[in-house]
């Protein structure tokens, strides 16, 4: 009798500790992305660039914390406190040419795969860690103005003009 | 004598007072703009520098800066102005980037972020600091910007229509007696080699 009610304790003990552990864990994030990049060039000095994306657990639950890998650094995701559920990720270049053009990919961490990273103390193990999930940054490029300017082409075509017209004319005086 | 040594034990009390902060975590947090230029209806770009310095983590930080930029004076596009952090380990060095658009034109101040975050996970007690500020920005109207800035080939085609009168008049004026001196000389030819 005693030893049926032990059992059942600790197989009860144990269903509950997966129930816990399955509903901390977020499965299969799905994430919606929105990016922004610096677009003029000549109205900053720095290319900045920021992700604002919101995650969706198949168990609903919310990952406590996420960490990103910006440029080799890891670094926390700020939260919103007026909007719970919306992260950023934000990251600066202190040259316009620093922050490549096109699409750079941004690995995400969450509680336990961060964990996991800071024990890897070789290359290979840091390699390893598998992220919770990955984010596209697109970069579309600055404008740095008109590729060619508008004055320019005024010169040329007036120019073109005037030296039509200086011919035709140097013809009838001659 | 007794001055002397009053004074050494003076410096040694807040070297050592000094000693004891190293052991506590401080967090910096610099608030700047990266624009050249500050633009009515052109983007903002503000950006908040944090820094742990110190040896440990500091827990639950949030940087509070909605007072700045009131949504009266400027549009908030990217990022949030209340953003927070459960955690930032020692050594870190972290950006928030924000994106506003102002609505007015003018000189405008914004002040300080106010930051709070707690030293420790357990004890709840939460010291506060405040950001860099920019201080007073002349924010310069669209039309100031768009003078020296915008590629200007509206303005290019407008004077091209107002200076066509008069280059087209005599151009045409030229044509036509251009054509008809030729239509002469090609008649006088003709007739030349009739004769």
């Amino acid at each position: 009798m005693f030893r049926l009610l032990s059992m059942l304790s600790t197989i009860l003990a144990f269903l509950t500790l997966i129930i816990f552990t399955a509903g901390q864990n977020c499965e299969s994030p799905q994430f919606k992305v929105t990016t922004y990049s610096t677009q003029d060039a000549r109205l900053t000095t720095e290319s900045t660039a920021q992700l604002e994306f919101t995650v969706k657990c198949k168990n609903g639950k919310q990952p406590s914390n996420l960490y990103a890998d910006i440029n080799g650094q890891i670094i926390p995701c700020a939260q919103s406190v007026s909007s719970p559920g919306k992260y950023y990720i934000s990251s600066s270049a202190t040259t316009h040419k620093q922050l490549a053009r096109g699409r750079i990919s941004v690995k995400l961490y969450d509680d336990d795969s961060y964990s996991a990273l800071r024990k890897a103390r070789t290359d290979d193990a840091i390699k390893a860690v598998k992220p919770f999930g990955e984010v596209d940054l697109i970069h579309s490029g600055e404008s740095y103005g008109p590729w060619l300017p508008s004055e320019f082409v005024a010169v040329i075509v007036f120019g073109a003009i005037w030296w039509v017209a200086y011919r035709e004319r140097s013809k009838i005086l001659v | 004598m007794f001055s002397k040594t009053a004074l050494i034990l003076l410096a040694f009390i807040s070297v050592a007072y000094s000693q004891t902060d190293d052991e506590e975590s401080f967090l910096f947090v610099t608030k700047q703009t990266v624009n050249r230029f500050i633009v009515q209806g052109k983007e903002l770009t503000i950006k908040y520098g944090l820094y742990n310095s110190g040896p440990t983590t500091v827990f639950n930080v949030n940087l509070n800066d909605v007072h700045s930029y009131p949504s009266k004076y400027y549009e908030l596009l990217v990022g949030t102005l209340n953003p927070k952090w459960e955690r930032i380990n020692a050594g870190t060095n972290l950006t928030h980037v924000v994106v506003l658009k102002p609505k007015e034109s003018g000189i405008s101040n914004s002040s300080h972020a106010i930051v709070t975050y707690q030293k420790s996970e357990k004890n709840t007690e939460v010291q506060r600091t405040y950001s860099s500020e920019i201080g007073d920005v002349y924010i310069m109207t669209g039309r100031e910007y768009d003078r020296r800035f915008s590629s200007h080939v509206i303005d290019w085609i407008l004077f091209t229509a107002m200076a066509s009168p008069c280059i087209v008049f005599p151009f045409f004026l030229w044509f036509n007696s251009k054509r008809k001196y030729e239509l002469l000389a090609s008649k006088d030819k003709t007739t030349k080699k009739a004769q």
